[in-house]
């Protein structure tokens, strides 16, 4: 396998929550929680996962809103989890871009698409002159496939696919390798969705783009990704290639969550897994069951589940997860599962 | 037909006056929901469907908003009401559960404040406290809420997003309504959660024999979840058939593309979706207003489309079954829509004409 991209290696972000006249510490967020996977070039990597389950905040500590409280985040050669770091070599900014779910608020309401796009260019220093600039702002539009008029209009005056396409030429102005998809279609309509996966698709293969690609839409993610993981409470329960994730699901969360799928033919009916009956909500981040977190829904709980938090242990090749059903994943007793980071 | 209908919408046109002109969105809107019926109502973002609804609850206010047609509901038409009768029919025989349950719920009053005050308007007179406390924390009960003494005194803050869309249905559903109409329920919601809200309307609206319009742009939900479907397009209905029907044997090209675009377990890859854009409102295509889109379309097209009988119960829009003749297994295979290669997609290219520069692509 080729050299990853982006190796991410326990990656922590707990949030604390502070209350009280002297913002005393009275508890802590765990929203992502030791997540470790690595990226290679030209991949699609999904991550799927309910609300509040820290998807939108590893993507975001992997752009640098967030300093990680642990772990790091190997991207060619860098541990870009140290702030310094990222601001010492100006290339990685340049090579980590992020698409947004809603272009209707990602966009600036006062900013033409031409002076949208110009703002990359500006702050990395990639137009010196303003006819370069124009030339470069033409040739985004072209990438996204939209015809160069464009650039006059207001946001407003776009519908939401071709919104989308601006913010995607907005990521793609500074040359990057890499790109954040967080819900990219989740705002659109179904039959303007196929065309934005089908320009990024398109985008990938021509730049040789890496996707980490968010979504909570199961059936977008069978089609888009080449591997999936499936996270639950700030850490990855499961993540193999996508056929296999989909057509041999191990963890009992993964089966719940496919099982859930609204489908629209008989035929994706059948490639279901057994039908789980949903129970619960996802708890609140803050206050995390012990163990596995996922028991007190799990359908396959046993006694060592409230104890012990399971550890990740690969399956089948490199399908992992992360239950005590399977060989390999359950700590010795006695040992503490998960050491206390703060 | 012979089921007896509960809600009969007849040649509903809805128009706004602007601006920038005459915005002519409902387009003859016929539907019906007949007693006990889960019926869908699909399409996407504004074709129309939630206009429809509020035209229904009379939300619509001319002159502002003018209506013509019919809306009967129960023997009544709901249009030419006065505007205090249509005050008893809504939240008593017809009840809305709305897509976002913590703008529907007002947060600075309890669950209990706000479910004791539907009960009060109960029809056949107002319950005393205890009755109607005891019938709240019934209700709470049948939509399987844990604890529901306490969630009567919680605010909607305290509890989470599928807890509060159960509320909204309970809400909904506490003075057995005739007729419940969903705008996308759950959708706001994680699809475990979604899955679990759906199971609970659909054993209460089954056991009370509640008859239920759903509005949503989710096609694998009405699937689950209705008996029959509306598919709208720009304003009308392009097609309506048996739910197991509509998705086994989809006649009008739209709702085959629409159905073509949905991403498949099977993995084949990512449809591309229709080309083109939704109609601009004020300047509509002349007949069928899918025919600038459609693949099939032809001169006839600029007529408005008939209303034709294609199986039982299954009616459709379009000119390609006005020859008389059953569709050919062709023409009802799902998804004969070709998919278009080549660059430049409608969707991009058509400038909206609110923008100044006026452009023209080949």
């Amino acid at each position: 396998m080729s050299e990853p991209l982006l190796r991410l290696v326990d990656v922590v972000k707990h949030f604390p929550i502070r209350t009280g006249f002297l913002m005393r510490q009275v508890g802590v967020i765990k929203a992502v929680d030791g997540v470790s996977f690595a990226l290679h070039p030209g991949e699609t990597f999904g991550l799927v996962g309910e609300s509040g389950s820290g998807k939108t905040t590893l993507a975001m500590t992997l752009l640098g809103a967030y300093r990680p409280t642990a772990g790091s985040m190997w991207f060619r050669g860098y541990d870009i989890a140290d702030p310094e770091v990222r601001r010492g070599v100006p290339a990685i900014k340049k090579a980590i871009q992020v698409v947004f779910q809603d272009p209707g608020s990602s966009l600036n309401p006062r900013r033409t698409v031409r002076q949208t796009l110009e703002v990359p260019l500006r702050v990395h220093g990639l137009a010196h002159t303003s006819a370069e600039a124009l030339r470069r702002v033409t040739a985004l539009l072209e990438m996204v496939e939209l015809p160069p008029e464009f650039m006059h209009a207001f946001p407003h005056a776009l519908s939401g696919g071709q919104k989308q396409r601006v913010a995607i030429a907005r990521a793609l102005a500074t040359e990057p390798s890499f790109l954040v998809l967080d819900e990219p279609t989740s705002a659109l309509d179904v039959s303007v969705q196929g065309k934005i996966i089908a320009l990024l698709v398109d985008l990938q293969r021509r730049l040789n783009l890496t996707y980490l690609f968010i979504t909570h839409d199961l059936s977008l993610m069978r089609n888009v990704a080449t591997r999936v993981a499936v996270m639950y409470l700030g850490k990855l329960a499961e993540l193999a290639a996508t056929p296999a994730l989909f057509s041999a699901p191990r963890h009992p969360y993964t089966r719940m969550l496919l099982s859930a799928i609204p489908v629209v033919s008989e035929e994706e009916e059948r490639l279901k897994p057994r039908w789980i009956v949903p129970r619960g909500e996802t708890p609140s981040p803050a206050r995390v069951p012990p163990g596995c977190s996922f028991h007190p829904r799990c359908p396959d709980a046993f006694d060592v589940c409230p104890r012990l938090d399971p550890v990740a242990a690969a399956v089948d090749g490199d399908h992992r997860v992360r239950c005590h059903l399977y060989p390999g994943c359950t700590p010795a007793e006695g040992t503490d599962a998960a050491p206390a980071r703060h | 037909m012979p089921r007896e209908m509960l809600l009969d919408i007849r040649n509903l046109h809805v128009s706004f006056t602007g601006y920038r002109g005459h915005s002519r969105v409902l387009n003859g809107v016929n539907l019906t929901v007949g007693r006990g019926e889960k019926v869908g109502l699909v399409g996407e973002t504004g074709c129309g469907k939630s206009l429809t609804v509020r035209a229904v609850l009379g939300l619509l206010q001319p002159p502002r908003a003018r209506i013509r047609g019919e809306i009967w509901f129960a023997g009544r038409n709901l249009l030419a009401l006065p505007p205090g009768e249509l005050q008893q029919i809504r939240g008593r025989e017809i009840a809305m559960i709305f897509q976002d349950p913590m703008a529907a719920l007002n947060p600075v009053f309890t669950v209990g404040d706000q479910l004791l005050d539907i009960i009060a308007r109960r029809p056949g007179g107002r319950p005393s406290e205890r009755a109607a406390w005891a019938r709240a924390v019934d209700i709470l009960k049948e939509v399987a809420l844990p604890d529901p003494e306490r969630i009567m005194r919680a605010y909607p803050v305290q509890l989470s997003g599928g807890m509060r869309q159960r509320v909204l249905i309970a809400m909904a559903l506490v003075n057995e309504p005739a007729l419940v109409i969903a705008d996308e329920p759950g959708t706001a919601l994680d699809v475990t959660i979604q899955e679990q809200i759906l199971q609970v309307m659909r054993a209460l609206v089954d056991a009370k024999r509640t008859s239920v319009l759903l509005i949503t742009h989710n096609l694998g939900v009405v699937r689950q979840t209705t008996d029959r479907v509306y598919v709208m397009y720009a304003g009308s209905i392009a097609e309506t058939a048996p739910t197991a029907d509509l998705f086994s044997a989809p006649q009008h090209p739209y709702t085959q593309g629409l159905l073509a675009s949905v991403p498949k377990l099977t993995g084949e890859g990512v449809p591309r979706g229709i080309d083109g854009m939704i109609p601009d409102y004020l300047n509509p295509p002349p007949g069928c207003r899918f025919a600038p889109r459609c693949q099939f379309a032809q001169p006839r097209c600029q007529q408005p489309p008939p209303w034709v009988r294609v199986g039982a119960e299954h009616d459709v829009a379009c000119v390609l079954y006005d020859d008389g003749s059953r569709p050919s297994a062709e023409r009802a295979a799902p998804s004969p829509i070709p998919l278009p290669t080549g660059e430049g997609t409608d969707e991009a290219s058509g400038l909206p004409s609110n923008t100044a520069p006026a452009v023209t692509r080949p």
